[in-house]
C-alpha cells in the first residue's frame, strides 16, 4: 500500500512538473520588479504561441529574399543583439544606420528603438520585416507567404484557433516569444536573493556602489534602464547624421537624445552605444568618466558624476557590470532555434 | 388587435430602408473619380491616383440630445473601394439632428495594440518607424508640380501634440453625404514648392486642420 502511495504522488509529481515545462509561456515577473507596461489583455500568452513566435523568430522566409530572420541581428548569446556589428546589416549586405538592440525584460519597455519611434511591442516586429535595409519584405507578401504554408496554418490555428493568418496574430506570436525573454538570474540577482556562493566579491561591491552613485539615475536597478531619453555626450557622427528623438518628435529640444539601454548583459552585447561606436567596456566607462562638467549638451545626470574616475574605480565598475551577465538566459534552450520543429 | 400586429408587419418592412451615410471626395461639387482630369480655375489640371482617410468615432445627436454610436468605431474611406465609401449602420440618420466624427485616429488609438479590420498595417496606412497611422493619402498629379512625373504625394498623420494631426467635429445632418471638398485645399497649396509630405510635424497638422474645415454634409 506505502509502495503504491509512494509510486503515485511520484506520478503526480512528475507529471506536474512536465505540465510546468510545457503547459506555458516562459514569461514570469520576477520578484520585486515594477508592473510591466505591456498590456497582456491584447495578447494572452500561452505556451503554444510563444513556440510559434520562437519558430516565426528563427524563419528567414519571412524576408524578401529567405536570407534574413529575425535572428540574423537578434543572436541569443549577446542578449539577442548583433555582436562584432557596430550597424547592422540586413537584406543584400545592406548596413543599417544604428546598433541593434539586446531583446530582454522587453515587457517593461514603453518605448522601442532608440529615438522612441515605436510606442508599442506588437507594432515594433513591423519594422524589421519591411525596412528596406533589413528584411526587406512588405505585409501582403509576409502575409500571403504565411497563408500558403500548410506547416504555419496548423500552428496558428493550433496558437490562435484560426488558421487564416492577420497581421494582428503574426505580431501576438512574435511578442508571445520576445516577452519570454526574461533575464533575471545574474550573479546581481542571485546576491539580492541572498542565494549562497553568489556574494559580491570586494572588488564587485566597490564598483556597485560607484553604480549606484553615478550610474543608476538612467540605468536603474533592477532592469538598468529607465524608459527615458538622455544625451550621453557622444558627438554626432557625421556620416550617419543621427539626431535621434528629435527624427520622431521634431522637437529641437530633442536633438540626440536617445533611450536609454538595459545594462544587463552587458559583458557580451558588444559593441555599444546607438552606433556602436564603442568596442570594449572600458571605452564606454572612459566616455563617461571623460566629459568635461561645462560641456553643455549632456544630460543633467551625467553632470552629477564625480569624475574622473580612477583606473581602480572604471576597474571595479567593469567587475560589477559583469555580474549584470545571466547565463542561464544566453544559453536557455527554450529560446533556441528547435531543429527537429518541421 | 389584427389591425396593430398588421401595422406592426408593415413597419418591419419600412426599416429595411434605412438612409446610410455615404462618404465623397469632390471637386467643386463634383463627386471625384480616380484618374480624371479637373480644373482650377486658372485651367491648370490635377487628376487623383490615390484618395484615402480614416473617419472614427461617429455618433449620431437626435432631438433630444440622446448620443447614438455608429459602430464600428472605425472606417477607412478608400475612393478605389466603393464599399468602403458607405458608412454601413443599422441607424437611420434620417432620426438624428446632428453628427459628430474624429477625422483621424485619435491617440488612444495611435497608441494601443488593436491593429484588426481596418486598423491592420497591411493596408499602407501605417508608419512603422514613427507608430502611428497615416490619416489621410492624397496623391495625385498637376502640371503646377515641377518635376518630370508632375506628381504630388501627401501622406498625411501623428498624433503627438501638438502636432497632432485628427480632428473631432460636428456638423447638423443635413443630407446622406459627407462631403470633403478639395478644390479650396489645393487653391491654398503652393504646388511648386509643396508636393511631397511623408512626416508627423506641423505641415501635418496644418493640413489635416484644413482638411476638416472642408468637410460638410449635403
Amino acid at each position: 500500500m506505502k509502495k503504491i502511495k509512494l509510486v503515485l504522488s511520484v506520478g503526480i509529481i512528475l507529471l506536474f512538473l512536465s505540465f510546468n515545462i510545457k503547459e506555458g509561456n516562459p514569461f514570469y515577473i520576477p520578484e520585486n520588479w515594477p508592473k510591466p507596461f505591456y498590456n497582456f489583455e491584447d495578447n494572452q500568452l500561452t505556451r503554444d504561441k510563444f513556440e510559434l513566435g520562437r519558430t516565426l523568430f528563427y524563419d528567414e522566409t519571412l524576408s524578401r529574399d529567405s536570407t534574413i530572420s529575425c535572428a540574423s541581428c537578434h543572436l541569443q548569446y549577446s542578449g539577442f543583439t548583433h555582436i562584432d556589428h557596430a550597424l547592422s546589416h540586413g537584406i543584400d549586405g545592406e548596413i543599417g544606420n544604428r546598433n541593434s538592440p539586446v531583446l530582454i525584460n522587453l515587457a517593461w519597455n514603453s518605448f522601442f528603438h532608440w529615438d522612441g519611434g515605436v510606442n508599442n511591442l506588437d507594432k515594433q516586429a513591423i519594422n524589421p520585416l519591411i525596412h528596406p535595409k533589413e528584411m526587406g519584405n512588405n505585409l501582403p507578401e509576409v502575409i500571403r507567404r504565411l497563408n500558403n504554408s500548410k506547416f504555419y496554418k496548423k500552428r496558428f490555428l493550433s496558437a490562435f484557433g484560426d488558421s487564416v493568418i492577420s497581421t494582428s496574430n503574426l505580431l501576438h506570436a512574435l511578442s508571445n516569444f520576445t516577452l519570454a525573454l526574461v533575464s533575471a538570474n545574474s550573479k546581481y540577482d542571485l546576491m539580492k536573493r541572498g542565494v549562497a556562493g553568489s556574494e559580491f566579491t570586494d572588488q564587485e561591491k566597490s564598483g556597485y556602489q560607484l553604480f549606484l552613485k553615478n550610474c543608476n539615475s538612467c540605468h536603474t536597478e533592477p532592469l538598468f534602464h529607465s524608459n527615458a531619453f538622455k544625451r550621453n555626450g557622444l558627438k554626432i557622427d557625421e556620416e550617419l547624421k543621427d539626431i535621434g528623438r528629435m527624427a520622431i518628435t521634431q522637437r529641437k529640444s530633442d536633438s540626440m537624445l536617445f533611450k536609454v539601454p538595459t545594462l544587463r548583459n552587458i559583458e557580451f552585447s558588444f559593441p555599444y552605444m546607438h552606433d556602436g561606436r564603442f568596442n570594449k567596456l572600458k571605452e564606454v566607462v572612459d566616455h563617461y568618466s571623460s566629459i568635461p562638467a561645462h560641456q553643455l549638451i549632456v544630460s543633467k545626470e551625467l553632470k552629477k558624476i564625480k569624475k574622473p574616475f580612477t583606473d581602480q574605480q572604471k576597474k571595479d565598475l567593469i567587475a560589477f557590470l559583469k555580474t549584470l551577465s545571466d547565463k542561464q538566459f544566453l544559453y536557455n534552450k527554450d529560446f533556441m532555434f528547435q531543429r527537429n520543429e518541421r | 388587435m389584427k389591425i396593430i400586429l398588421f401595422v406592426l408587419f408593415f413597419l418591419s418592412f419600412i426599416k429595411v430602408s434605412v438612409a446610410q451615410l455615404q462618404f465623397e471626395f469632390t471637386w467643386k461639387g463634383k463627386r471625384i473619380e480616380l484618374e480624371k482630369v479637373y480644373l482650377f480655375a486658372n485651367n491648370d489640371s490635377i487628376q487623383f491616383s490615390e484618395l484615402k482617410c480614416y473617419l472614427s468615432n461617429i455618433s449620431l445627436i437626435d432631438q433630444k440630445n440622446k448620443v447614438s454610436t455608429i459602430a464600428p468605431s472605425y472606417f477607412l474611406i478608400d475612393l478605389e473601394d466603393s464599399n468602403s465609401l458607405v458608412l454601413n449602420s443599422a441607424l437611420d440618420i434620417s432620426k438624428y439632428r446632428r453628427i459628430t466624427l474624429i477625422f483621424g485616429l485619435d491617440s488612444s488609438v495611435n497608441n494601443s495594440g488593436n491593429i484588426e479590420g481596418v486598423l491592420d498595417p497591411i493596408h499602407g496606412m501605417y508608419w512603422a518607424w514613427n507608430s502611428g497611422y497615416i490619416h489621410s493619402k492624397i496623391s495625385g498629379k498637376s502640371n503646377r508640380v515641377p518635376t518630370k512625373k508632375q506628381e504630388f504625394e501627401f501622406h498625411i498623420g501623428g498624433f503627438r501634440a501638438p502636432n497632432q494631426t485628427y480632428f473631432n467635429f460636428e456638423l447638423p445632418i443635413s443630407g446622406n453625404n459627407i462631403q470633403l471638398e478639395l478644390a479650396p485645399f489645393f487653391d491654398n497649396l503652393d504646388l511648386k514648392n509643396e508636393n511631397q509630405l511623408m512626416i508627423p510635424g506641423k505641415k501635418a497638422h496644418d493640413f489635416a486642420k484644413s482638411l476638416t474645415a472642408l468637410i460638410s454634409i449635403k
